[in-house]
């Protein structure tokens, strides 16, 4: 990995429009949902942290498909891949570099969010949070290069268009699995319709990422934290996908002409 | 030239074919050695691209062998030694060239202050010191071909491989271009020049190669070649597939 191209991404995607506009726009939406919290009577302070937590989850993964099943193609297009690899940088080291020079980019957006609404929440609700909301953000963050990864690895196997719907898909499919599998197991229902290819297919999610498990948004305003070391495991199942999603990235880039 | 200089380039039987069966590169035989200053000359579509593509890694052979400094092309660490311009250099509009220089400097392991006194040097002989630090977005075709010429040249490469460099230029700009290419030449650097100009071929080239529907159809001393390739220009058989229709007598698009 090269700090100097994790550090150029990042300050591309700081300079680019879709990174400084969507930084304000999430800033903007954040005071917005402040307004949508003071109208409620039942605790504004765990509806504001509900409407931000949910915004920027919902932000940082479009952001970050986008922006990583573009920038193969971009790259390319606009002859700074050429630049770059020609200039002494491994197919593998522009790859990796680039993945976490967005992935960066996007948290320090996050991050902005995240002091913003933190800010909010203590001068009008006097809520300092809790450690779970740190610990929401770092799985959030995990799952997140998951997400990155899995949309380069497409980028690079299938045309931008496709490559987006595939990985927003694959994206949406992982956070529900168990949504789906609830709609499709409930007896009720089971007359109407024939459930049992849909759970079949719910099987192959076993061997996929298994993104729920780094989504603790829910439990927040309800737990103050959850345990350490299951979300130390989860952090490293996390890693692990990434390296391998990012390994086989680089082993399909490797082969490619440019 | 010595005989015993090793090779800087060199292609053994060569081939390219694309997916669709397309052959852009037909067992080509070619050698390069340092200091040596040649043309790649050849209609648009003959290959020459994809054969610089191929010695600077972006682009596999099908068959054949390439060594480029003896090495198996596209390692990065002989990529130091190489100096690049495409026929359009490509940058990020948000970025000033100065930065770009210190990025690409610091990519290729410059220590910072060598890189600066280097960016400083190059952006003032190719007229860059007082828009350097404006963002590339705004540059003319010009500057940014000049930009591009300066990140060739950062790393201070052995081997520079430069593909159309006087485009975008105007004749000031073109003039002085070839007075640093020259003055590359006489410093040992090995050029490899891909151009349709026949003057810049005379005046920065000692040897011209001619790519010809994918294979290489004439090699050898600059004047000797352009002699030839001027009368196989005007020879009665086409030797494009899809060659220049003829003009109207008198202009009319409907006649």
């Amino acid at each position: 990995m090269n700090v100097r191209l994790v550090s150029l991404r990042f300050k591309l995607l700081l300079r680019q429009k879709i990174g400084w506009v969507s930084l304000l726009a999430g800033v903007a939406l954040i005071l917005m949902g402040y307004s949508t919290a003071n109208v409620s009577f039942v605790s504004p302070a765990k509806i504001f942290w509900d409407f931000s937590l949910g915004l920027s989850f919902a932000l940082v993964h479009i952001l970050g498909i986008y922006l990583a099943g573009q920038l193969f193609h971009d790259e390319k297009d606009r002859r700074t891949l050429h630049l770059v690899l020609v200039g002494g940088v491994s197919r593998v080291r522009w790859l990796i570099g680039n993945t976490l020079g967005i992935w960066l980019g996007l948290l320090a957006i996050d991050g902005v969010w995240f002091v913003t609404t933190w800010l909010v929440s203590w001068t009008s609700f006097s809520w300092l949070g809790s450690p779970l909301l740190i610990q929401v953000k770092i799985l959030q963050a995990l799952s997140l290069l998951v997400v990155i990864s899995f949309t380069a690895l497409f980028s690079l196997l299938l045309r931008p268009l496709l490559a987006l719907f595939l990985s927003a898909s694959l994206a949406i499919f992982l956070y529900s699995v168990s949504s789906i599998e609830r709609i499709f197991s409930d007896t009720s229902s089971a007359p109407l319709v024939d459930a049992s290819w849909a759970l079949s297919v719910l099987k192959v999610a076993k061997f996929l990422p298994p993104l729920e498990w780094f989504d603790l948004k829910m439990f927040v305003g309800y737990e103050s934290s959850v345990a350490w070391g299951p979300m130390f495991l989860t952090s490293i199942l996390g890693i692990a996908w990434s390296a391998l999603l990012l390994g086989l990235a680089s082993w399909r880039f490797s082969r490619l002409d440019l | 030239m010595a005989e015993h200089e090793p090779d800087l380039i060199e292609l053994k039987q060569l081939s390219k074919e694309f997916h669709k069966g397309t052959r852009v590169l037909d067992s080509l035989d070619l050698r390069l050695k340092s200091g040596e200053s040649v043309a790649l000359v050849g209609a648009n579509g003959a290959g020459k691209s994809t054969l610089i593509k191929i010695i600077l890694g972006l682009v596999r052979p099908t068959s054949g062998e390439l060594r480029v400094f003896g090495e198996e092309p596209g390692d990065p660490a002989l990529l130091q030694k190489i100096g690049y311009l495409p026929e359009v250099p490509g940058f990020w509009g948000e970025l000033s060239a100065q930065e770009l220089l210190g990025d690409m400097g610091a990519l290729r392991g410059l220590p910072e202050s060598q890189m600066i006194r280097r960016r400083e040097r190059l952006l003032g002989i190719l007229g860059l010191t007082l828009r350097g630090s404006r963002r590339m977005g705004g540059y003319s075709k010009g500057m940014l071909q000049r930009t591009g010429i300066a990140a060739a040249l950062l790393h201070d490469p052995q081997l520079l491989i430069l593909d159309e460099p006087m485009s975008g230029l105007d004749p000031r700009a073109q003039e002085k271009l070839r007075a640093l290419l020259l003055k590359l030449k006489q410093s040992g650097k090995t050029l490899l020049i891909s151009s349709h100009s026949l003057e810049d071929i005379r005046s920065l080239c000692d040897r011209v190669v001619v790519l010809e529907k994918a294979k290489i159809v004439l090699d050898g001393a600059t004047e000797e070649i352009l002699s030839a390739l001027v009368e196989r220009y005007r020879s009665s058989e086409p030797w494009d597939e899809d060659p220049l229709g003829e003009l109207p007598q008198e202009w009319s698009l409907d006649g």
